[in-house]
């Protein structure tokens, strides 16, 4: 296959996998968007919305197009690490491993503030490696691996909400927004009427991989990756770079995992541009969802009620203003 | 490039206009003209010159034409892959399908929009300043009479400024003229400013040409003493006396002296017989202490005799110098000297002109060839030089003077006012409203005649006290013409300026001659 067809069979299949996914979920644009340049870009997804919006089901479509392993896990405070990871079970004279939930392609972590920080460690130690070791032995965990976390920013109580280190991990963190009047009279008719549409397999593991391989292999130019790095390096109230929107209201900013998800989605949202090289508008279009679990906002913040989506506007606008035409006539 | 040049000059363009606006400096329009023109041409051709790499141009493209990164990705160094090929084709497609022009249009920024204010902005000034639109109708008159004496001055001044022998106090003098010239010509002086300015200049004109009248006169004394010297010298050389000539026997005159030479030697013989006949003039036997008086007295005579015999060689001396052609001459010259620099400084007669300096000047120069032989003789003819310069410089400075309608005070002439011709009744302030106003002060210097030419000066300016009077005019007015009938009564008053001030007064108090 020519690099022009291969191209465009990513646009096609990423267009067949939204297709599909849109048959089980109405609206929600941007959040399908960034659950499937996550899958492209081999990075994972944290929704924060309230309970009902269709998370789980949007999780479980995904799969079901991608005819890939679901697996589901709900987070509870009792919650083990050993439940998700899986343990060794003594059986016929000799232990033998049982795997976990977590032993699938496509995991939806559901309210992961709520289990404990030791099993969200576990949790977490996984997305990151691909892997878990359980009694001195290390299992790889099956590709692609994707993990869809969620967690409801209302319920507070008896919940661990997720150390910045932790947080760090998702790639991306989406605001999963409450539907409008005719996107929510769809959802009801669809949800309760005769027969549901269901998600056609349209791809599966080896696409997802091979997807991920051409990712990589999309050309940026240095400016453009100068200006990812401008996000990262402008979020720390510290540096020179800082705009004062970020001295103002940032303790501290994005770590280089920011600059990375940055640039790895930025590459995907060139291919589906039909582009071959990635543009500074790929970056900004990433740049809430790659930094707003990335930002520690401060006190000053909390009382001026400017969240993280409000300071990365700010720091946009200030890194759009300083990167000029360099040919001046 | 091109916005910055053109708004850097005319920021300094404005500049300069307020400067001309507030008379600080006076610039010329074309200066004001040319240089935003300069400035933009100078910052296109630096634009021009300005390197842009490779890469800079490639993302201003993108910038221009919204290519997406696409030219700057290409123009990087890269793998041979078939992604990067791709892009690279996609990259060249887009470039193709570009109009440069489209790209980097000639458009108006706001720096162009700035200089473009800037350059209105001194537009305005520079209108405002010299249209005259700011002078009342009335002044406006008044400043053109000004110009006509700027032209004058600038005749006069211009020629002396630009002289490359010149005293630099003459030289300073005569561009502080050109610079007064030059603002009245460009009608940007008040009156009354300009006739302070000018009252300054023609007292330092005054100081200058008195001061280099001094310094004629004096180098022409100098000159007196080296020819009388040169006579000395030669009549002690034929005579053998070597002692100083008195003074008081220099200034005798030839009879004088025959006549004290004819009692000396009466009074020698005298004083000799009684020496030799040892008796007084009593007949008798003089005593020792009267002999050496009398010795004293013979050596006085004897050295007083001497005197005579040596300033009657001198003024022999004199004579025979005087009958040569050249002492003619110089004496001619000198006198004539000595006469302008006299009536000069006393005002009666105008200094000579440059012209009648330089004929002098000519007529030294060939006795100076003439007498080359003679080396006493250079003192002379060098002091003579001097002096005439002297006196031209002294006619330079009053020649500045007069150009401005000022005459050298005390000189007469005829009607030199031709600032106030037009002046008639001054305006008498009798009412609260009107002293507030600003005051016309009326200055009158110099002397007024009866009969025949006169010759005075008046001077408009603000009040010494400020800008208003202190005092209405009527409740001053009687104590002031009963101060001037005292001085009447008294004869402080010069007879012949009597009747002027009594009208005067009684014109003030409406009273008829």
């Amino acid at each position: 296959m020519e690099a022009r067809e291969e191209v465009q069979w990513f646009t096609q299949t990423y267009h067949a996998l939204q297709s599909e996914i849109r048959k089980a979920i109405v609206g929600q644009e941007e959040v399908v968007e960034a659950v499937l340049i996550g899958l492209a870009s081999n990075g994972h997804v944290l929704l924060e919305g309230m309970p009902g919006l269709g998370k789980t089901r949007l999780v479980h479509a995904l799969a079901k197009a991608l005819n890939l392993q679901f697996s589901r896990i709900q987070f509870t405070p009792d919650l083990m690490p050993a439940d998700i990871t899986g343990t060794n079970v003594y059986q016929s004279g000799q232990f033998e491993f049982r795997r976990g939930p977590l032993f699938a392609n496509v995991i939806l972590a559901d309210e992961i503030n709520r289990a404990t920080p030791k099993t969200q460690s576990a949790m977490l130690e996984a997305m990151q490696e691909h892997a878990i070791t359980v009694g001195g032995t290390t299992y790889p965990l099956l590709e692609p691996f994707l993990v869809m976390a969620t967690q409801n920013p209302i319920e507070q109580e008896g919940t661990y909400p997720l150390p910045e280190a932790q947080l760090d991990r998702f790639m991306f963190k989406v605001l999963v927004g409450s539907p409008n009047r005719s996107e929510l009279s769809k959802i009801v008719l669809m949800t309760t009427g005769e027969k549901e549409a269901e998600p056609q397999a349209v791809a599966d593991g080896h696409a997802v991989l091979k997807m991920r391989s051409m990712v990589r292999q999309v050309p940026m130019a240095q400016p453009v990756l100068d200006y990812a790095l401008s996000f990262v390096l402008a979020s720390h109230p510290d540096s020179p770079e800082a705009p004062d929107v970020v001295r103002r209201y940032v303790r501290f900013g994005s770590s280089p995992r920011g600059a990375q998800a940055l640039v790895s989605s930025g590459r995907v949202r060139a291919l589906l541009a039909g582009r071959f090289n990635v543009a500074r508008d790929d970056i900004r279009a990433s740049a809430k969802t790659v930094l707003r679990h990335r930002l520690l906002l401060n006190f000053e913040a909390a009382a001026d009620r400017v969240d993280a989506d409000q300071v990365i506007e700010g720091l946009v606008q200030a890194i759009d203003t300083a990167d000029r035409d360099p040919v001046r006539i | 490039m091109a916005s910055w040049g053109l708004c850097l000059a005319a920021g300094v363009t404005l500049i300069l206009g307020a400067l001309d606006f507030w008379r600080v400096q006076y610039v010329s329009v074309w200066i004001l003209v040319l240089l935003p023109i300069l400035g933009a041409v100078l910052g296109a051709l630096l634009g021009l010159l300005q390197r842009t790499s490779l890469g800079d141009l490639a993302q201003s493209i993108d910038r221009r034409a919204n290519l997406a990164d696409r030219v700057t990705t290409m123009s990087e160094d890269h793998e041979a892959t078939a992604l990067w090929e791709l892009q690279e084709r996609d990259a060249h497609a887009k470039l193709d399908a570009l109009k440069p022009g489209h790209l980097y249009p000639i458009r108006l920024t706001r720096w162009h929009g700035l200089g473009l204010v800037l350059v209105i902005a001194t537009a305005s000034l520079f209108l405002l300043g010299n249209s005259g639109v700011l002078i009342p109708k009335g002044e406006k008159m008044e400043r053109e009479d000004l110009a006509k004496i700027g032209e004058q001055i600038e005749r006069v001044a211009k020629p002396v400024a630009e002289e490359e022998k010149i005293d630099p106090e003459v030289q300073q003098l005569a561009k502080e003229f050109q610079k007064l010239s030059l603002e009245l010509q460009k009608k940007r002086v008040p009156k009354a400013e300009a006739l302070a300015k000018m009252n300054e200049l023609n007292e330092q004109s005054r100081e200058l040409a008195n001061k280099n009248l001094d310094q004629a006169e004096e180098q022409t004394k100098i000159a007196e003493q080296a020819l009388m010297e040169k006579a000395e010298a030669q009549a002690r050389a034929e005579t053998g006396i070597q002692e100083p000539l008195d003074e008081q026997m220099r200034a005798q005159s030839r009879e004088e002296l025959e006549q004290m030479a004819k009692q000396g030697q009466a009074d020698l013989q005298k004083l000799e017989s009684q020496l030799q006949s040892g008796k007084n003039g009593q007949g008798q036997s003089m005593s020792e202490q009267e002999r050496k008086q009398i010795e004293s007295q013979v050596a006085d005579l004897n050295r007083q005799l001497q005197q005579i015999e040596l300033s009657q060689a001198v003024q022999d001396m004199m004579k025979r110098m005087q009958e040569s052609k050249e002492w003619a001459e110089i004496q001619k010259l000198m006198q004539k000297m000595q006469k302008q620099i006299s009536e000069a400084k006393k005002g009666e007669q105008k200094n000579l002109t440059k012209e009648q300096i330089e004929e002098m000047q000519e007529m030294l120069e060939e006795l100076a060839e003439r007498l080359k032989d003679d080396e006493e003789m250079k003192a002379f003819l060098e002091a003579m030089k001097e002096a005439l310069e002297n006196m031209k410089e002294a006619g330079q400075c009053e020649g500045m003077c007069l150009s401005m309608g000022m005459p050298i005070p005390g000189a007469s002439g005829p009607g030199q006012d031709n600032l106030f011709r037009d002046t008639q009744v001054l305006p008498l302030n009798k009412d609260e409203q009107d002293i507030q106003s600003r005051p016309d002060l009326k200055a009158v210097r110099g002397e007024r005649r009866e009969e025949g030419p006169e010759t005075y000066v008046e001077v408009r300016g603000p009040s010494a006290l400020g800008e208003r009077s202190k005092v209405p005019f009527s409740k001053v007015l009687p104590q002031y013409k009963q101060q001037a009938e005292s001085a009447l009564r008294n004869g402080k008053i010069p007879k012949k300026h009597e009747g002027r001030v009594r009208d005067y007064f009684n014109s003030l108090s409406g009273e008829k001659k």
